[in-house]
Order: structure tokens, then sequence, then C-alpha cells
């Protein structure tokens, strides 16, 4: 699982207030699907610096993710709607900062 | 206007950025931003300008002017002196593609982020502004352009070229506030001639839509103030394609007022100019002030002319 720009996903506004509802449930975006490749998964990233995971460790911290509408592999990780600071702080700590592998003239626009 | 929080990762499958999280409310409530205004968004890494819409429920979405992105943190391996020189060559290139333009807004972004302070104090005021604006321009994104321009002549509203570029912008955007903004500047003495160059451009768009009666009114106006423009300040330097054009909206108008030779003398005159002027060569054997006129008068006036 990725998701654009680095982590903890905290500046300029913290990750709890990046949440939205996708097609019926609360959380916010990430790029994830089954045996896809960091690549393939970072080329929808415009972002330097990507956010790298996996969904099993999502899951052993209490959250689900769901595919949802959007570009590329989008899907979402599902939050309470009213998710705390701290909560967001201690699962943005799930992620592991890394350079976007993909060139930046190959990423979708 | 300060940028706007956008959220990247939520994006639509036509590249649309969601606005709907409430770090991307709260700034838009914030900005009085409402469905069809041009914003800068940003996640604190990038940042592209985008007009704002709205879908049929009202959730609010940006749709990015991709040429306009930049990163907002310099590449490791750059240093002040590099993007300075790699800035200066592209400025100073004539013909620049829109590759370059996006190129120049993004290594402004980066000497501003990398320039020591004495490098910022020797810049000009409002130059950064100025140079973003024209790299919009450029690109035809001219509300993005308008609101750099405006910044550009609140940090420094004496330049010529300041002015002209917001008015030029504005004419573009929004011709109402343009005339309003042309008539304040006319009735200022310390005005110049190339930001009047421009004011009477305006005046001329803005009757070319008036009836026969308003039209005569606004002429007298219009001469008024091409004598204000031709005894202004820095009347004696001013690029003959600005003058090009204060003749050719005199011309025109005289043909419109049936004054067809009076009008053939002004394009004559832009020919003694510039021998080589398609236009005005064409506009010496119009008889009425019909379509084929005003094609020719949107021609003219579709050419980019620098104040510079």
């Amino acid at each position: 699982m990725v998701r654009c720009g680095q982590p903890p996903f905290d500046q300029p506004k913290p990750l709890h207030e990046r949440c939205d509802e996708h097609d019926g449930v609360y959380g916010f975006s990430v790029q994830s699907r089954e045996n896809q490749t960091l690549e393939a998964l970072a080329v929808w990233c415009l972002n330097t610096r990507i956010g790298v995971t996996t969904v099993g460790v999502i899951r052993e911290r209490g959250y689900e993710v769901v595919v949802t509408s959007g570009s590329g592999f989008h899907a979402t990780v599902i939050v309470p709607r009213d998710w705390t600071p701290e909560a967001a702080r201690q699962l943005a700590e799930s992620f592991e900062d890394r350079e976007n592998p993909v060139a930046k003239a190959e990423r979708h626009r | 206007m300060n940028p706007i929080f956008a959220d990247f990762n939520a994006m639509t499958e036509s590249r649309q950025v969601r606005l709907t999280c409430q770090g991307s409310q709260d700034d838009l409530r914030a900005g009085g931003i409402l469905p069809g205004d041009w914003v800068w968004l940003t996640d604190g890494e990038m940042e592209v300008g985008a007009r704002v819409e709205a879908d049929k429920e009202g959730r609010t979405y940006g749709v990015p002017a991709w040429d306009t992105l930049v990163y907002l943190d310099p590449e490791p391996e750059l240093s002040f002196p590099k993007v300075w020189s790699e800035l200066r060559r592209l400025l100073d290139l004539d013909g620049r593609t829109s590759k370059d333009e996006s190129r120049v807004l993004q290594l402004l972004t980066w000497f501003l982020a990398l320039a020591p302070a004495e490098a910022k104090e020797a810049i000009p005021p409002g130059f950064t502004e100025y140079q973003r604006a024209a790299v919009l321009r450029a690109l035809g994104h001219y509300e993005l352009a308008l609101q750099e321009a405006l910044k550009a002549t609140v940090n420094n509203s004496a330049n010529e070229k300041y002015i002209y570029l917001y008015l030029e912008l504005l004419r573009r955007t929004d011709l109402d506030r343009a005339l309003h903004e042309a008539r304040r500047l006319v009735n200022d003495p310390s005005t110049g001639a190339t930001v009047l160059a421009e004011c009477v451009n305006i005046l001329a768009i803005h009757i070319e839509h008036l009836s026969e009666q308003e039209f005569d009114e606004k002429f007298m106006m219009m001469l008024k103030w091409i004598e204000r423009f031709q005894n202004a300040p820095g009347i004696e330097n001013i690029r003959l394609g600005l003058l090009g054009q204060v003749l050719f909206n005199r011309g025109m108008a005289l043909l419109r007022g049936n004054q067809i030779q009076a009008a053939r003398g002004y394009f004559e005159k832009i020919l003694e100019l510039n021998p080589r002027d398609q236009v005005a060569q064409q506009a010496l054997s119009l008889n009425h002030y019909d379509a084929s006129a005003r094609h020719l008068a949107e021609v003219f006036r579709a050419r980019s002319l620098s104040a510079a």
C-alpha cells in the first residue's frame, strides 16, 4: 500500500483532517491492490516522497481497507468519523518514508 | 490569496482533486472561494493552479492546470547558482515553449527557497510575481496570472510594466473591471504612456459592443484618452508595437464613424512604423466597419505585446 506524500502526513494539515467519504465509507485515500508492485502503485503519486506499508499492518492496528473509486488503484483506509488526532498520528507511524521510485516525468498527472 | 490545502491522494478517475476533506473545506471557507474561482492547491510538498468546481451534489473539487505544477522543496543536488543560472538563461530566451514556461515557474519557486538574503535584496520588488504572471499568461491561465500580476503591482506600484500586464490580464478576464481601472489610471497624471496605450485598447474593445449613440459619446472619450497618451510621461520611449496599437484603435474607431479616409491615414502610419504589418495592410482596404473589420481588430489585439 502506498500513500502519496511524506509520512506522517501532518504538514500542513494533520491526517485526520484529510479524511473524507468515499463510496459510502469514511477514511483517507491510498493506492492499494493485491499483487501490484510498489512502482505500479507509486506511479499514481506525483509526490517525491511516499509512505509505504501493507494492508496486513493496517489491519493489525484495527483498521480496514476497501477499494473505492478514484484514480489508479484508489482505496480507502476506513476510520471513525470522530477519529482523534492522536489515533491518526499513531496509524501514520505504520507508513515507511521512502523516495518515490518512479521518475517525475513518468508519474501520472 | 493563500493556497488551499489539497490531498492529492484523493483524486477522481479524471484526475480532479477532491476538496471535500475538512482540511480543504476549512481553507475554502476562510478564503471565501466559490466554484469558478482559480486557486493554488498545495499539500505542503507541491503546488498547482486549479479551477474550483462543484458537482450536482455540491461537492467541491479542483481541476488542476498540470502545467503549473511545482515542487516546493528544491532537489537535493541543486544549489542557488545552478538555479539562478538556468533561470536567467530561460528568462533571456526568445520563443520559449510551454515546457520552458513551466520550468521557469518551477525555477522561480526554487529560486525563492534557495536564494541567500543578499540575493533576494538585490531583486527588485515584484520581480518574481511579475515573472510568474508572465509565465502563467503565456500558458493561457489568465486568472492565475492576474493574481500574480496584482501582487507585483502591490509590491511595486510605480513599475509601468507590472501595471501594464495587470491591466492586460484584467481586460482578458473582466472587461468591466478593466474599464473601471483604466478610467482611474487615465485620471492619474503620473500614469505613463505604456499603461495609457492599454487603457485606450480597453476602451476600444468596450466601445465595439455599444450602440451608435453610445459610440459617439465614447469616441470623444477615446480621443481625449489618446491625447493623454500622446502627452504622457515616457511617450518618447514607447515601444512601436504599443504605438501601432493606439493608431490601429483610433483608425478602427474612425472607420466605425464612417471617416474612411481619416481611418486609412492611421493604418498608413502603422505601415510607416512597420511596413510588413499584414493586418494594417488589410485594414487599408476596408470601406465599412463590418464583420471583416471586427475580425481584423480581433487578430490585431490577439497579438501579445510586451511593455518591456
